[in-house]
């Protein structure tokens, strides 16, 4: 996956109407809930096949950070 | 002022006519949906040229563009309020003629349909900023058995367990879901099948009913309280509407 198509799918998941561009702070967003956090758990079984655990994203404050948790799957 | 527009699927006869009529009487907005027209519609519209909006639309088509639809309609007309699932399919087949398609044809429309739709009506985007409400036509058929009603039953049961769990997820953002049970309605779709729905049934059946069968208003009643700020406390609830008839024998 692309860096854009991560960016976009975010997008939709967090329901926001402006795209993301990566370098925002995802605890500013009221959108970055409980459900946006279901929400990229499935993101990346479905697209990564990673099963991240719902702890993992209590530390996780930007885009950037997020994107490590993928690795190498996202590509520029 | 947020806005008063909600979806009703369903629209163009029985139940979903009936809520439609009585949402506009009440100034709301409201889109409907039917796979085609009707009289009925046509007088709606002009009778509501500012707030009756209409989309001819087969519902399960195309189900997993539909939350995108709803994206769509909310651009052309404003934020939803709410939704009512009205559309419904009903087939009598003893069990032992019932097949994959049969089901899936029923679940489609009944459940599958609702489901997309609901998802597209609680996004941030769609739904106002202060929340709404989504109400599910399910059956007494979900809760009563009925020779022949296999796939209308799991349906609707369907949409029961589907509404418990929407309301939990969606009450975070004062978002409430809750279905409706009708009994046996009286409706031109029951009117139409006379061979089937012969009067030594309509007998039947209301000897079943101590208040009598019903009509679609008795259910749009209390769609309409559902929707409307009184019920602002209530979500994850069945409501029977069925003149008595799960009081039993």
């Amino acid at each position: 996956m692309t860096k854009k198509d991560f960016l976009n799918e975010l997008t939709e998941i967090m329901q926001l109407d402006e795209v993301l561009i990566g370098d925002e702070v995802l605890e500013d967003f009221d959108e970055w809930d409980s459900m946006a956090n279901l929400g990229v758990l499935s993101m990346f079984d479905i697209e990564f096949s990673t099963n991240l655990e719902i702890d993992s994203l209590k530390n996780i404050k930007t885009i950037t950070e997020l994107m490590v948790l993928a690795g190498d799957k996202i590509s520029d | 002022m947020q806005s008063k527009l909600i979806l009703v699927t369903g629209v163009s006869s029985g139940i979903g006519f009936q809520i439609a009529s009585d949402l506009l009487k009440e100034s709301y907005s409201v889109l409907g949906v039917s796979r085609n027209s009707s009289e009925k519609v046509k007088a709606l519209q002009s009778t509501y040229p500012e707030t009756f909006y209409f989309e001819s639309l087969d519902l399960t088509e195309n189900i997993d563009a539909l939350p995108k639809w709803v994206m769509t309609q909310s651009k052309k007309i404003g934020r939803f309020s709410g939704f009512v699932h009205s559309a419904g399919a009903q087939q009598i087949l003893p069990l032992q003629f019932n097949s994959h398609k049969n089901m899936l044809d029923i679940f489609n429309l009944n459940v599958f349909s609702g489901l997309a739709l609901a998802q597209g009506i609680s996004d941030k985007r769609v739904m106002n900023k202060k929340g709404g409400s989504i109400v599910v036509i399910s059956s007494i058929a979900s809760k009563i058995g009925e020779p022949g009603l296999v796939n209308y039953s799991a349906s609707k049961a369907a949409l029961n367990g589907a509404m418990r769990t929407m309301a939990k997820e969606l009450a975070t953002r004062n978002i409430r879901v809750n279905s409706v049970l009708p009994g046996f309605i009286m409706t031109e779709m029951i009117e139409k099948c006379k061979d089937v729905y012969n009067e030594a049934y309509i007998e039947k059946m209301n000897s079943k009913y101590p208040l009598g069968i019903g009509e679609p208003q008795d259910v749009s009643n209390i769609v309409c309280f559902l929707l409307g700020e009184k019920s602002h406390w209530v979500t994850g609830s069945e409501f029977d509407v069925n003149g008595g008839a799960n009081l039993g024998v």
